[in-house]
């Protein structure tokens, strides 16, 4: 498979619209958290004593954890003259944020139930 | 695109030694100029955006999935059969993280892929994912169809 990148009229790679697609699958991203924390909220909303401060700050985590990632993105694809290649960590931050979210649902969705 | 056995095995196959070239030096800018190491390029722009939205749209789908389970054992009214909301809820959080968890490991394969100029590695998230969210769709239907409380 060739992956020549194909030069622009000023001898340039040509991004296209990749970074502003891009830019928007962020905010999609973004949202789909936004729902789901919500999604999360609600329940650990009704929990009472330790079980409630246990359940929201796992979710509270949750959620830190994917803001930090989303910013650590931002900032190096904002940083990294002139790809938006973003780094590792980044995404693997905003991987871990998604399990701590699957397992604040698996205990507090379930478990408790 | 090829389906080698040896481009299959880049994804599951954890080689240590596979993950040096690209380390930190290769996400520099200039890199291509200088070029980092000799079997490494940077890779066009492009590609890695896309496959930076291929891992954002995978990660939406981890989230409708938790989101999805938690509400279906929160929301949805008792059903005759008993922990029925259970039975419909924890497979889609546990593919969530599954899927959460397959999207960085693609992710980094496809990354990994394009910097040596080897073929994309194949995934089967997508049959797995097809055939999950397959599966609950029947055991909503049964659960349904006998009744809630």
């Amino acid at each position: 498979m060739p992956l020549d990148p194909v030069p622009g009229p000023d001898g340039e790679w040509d991004e296209g619209l990749a970074p502003e697609r891009t830019q928007l699958a962020w905010g999609r991203t973004g949202l789909a958290v936004v729902a789901a924390v919500g999604v999360l909220a609600r329940r650990v909303w009704t929990l009472h004593g330790a079980l409630g401060v246990v359940a929201l700050v796992t979710v509270g985590i949750g959620a830190l954890i994917w803001l930090v990632g989303m910013r650590e993105s931002r900032r190096l694809e904002l940083s990294m003259e002139p790809h938006g290649a973003t780094g590792r960590h980044a995404l693997g931050t905003i991987c871990a944020g998604t399990l701590v979210l699957a397992a604040g649902g698996l205990l507090f969705g379930v478990v408790v139930g | 695109m090829s389906a080698d056995p040896e481009s299959r095995g880049a994804t599951s196959g954890h080689d240590p030694a596979a993950d040096v070239p690209t380390g930190p030096g290769g996400d520099e800018p200039g890199a291509a100029e200088s070029g980092a190491s000799p079997a490494e390029f940077e890779p066009d722009v492009r590609f890695t955006y896309a496959n930076e939205r291929t891992f954002l749209a995978w990660n939406r789908t981890a989230l409708a999935l938790i989101a999805t389970g938690v509400a279906a054992t929160q929301l949805l009214p008792e059903f005759h059969v008993a922990y029925g909301r259970r039975i419909l809820g924890v497979p889609l959080i546990a593919l969530g993280a599954l899927v959460a968890v397959t999207s960085f490991r693609q992710w980094r394969a496809n990354e990994r892929a394009m910097r040596l100029r080897r073929p994309l590695p194949t995934s089967s998230m997508t049959t797995v994912l097809s055939i999950g969210i397959a599966v609950v769709a029947v055991v909503a239907v049964v659960l349904v169809l006998l009744g809630t409380k």
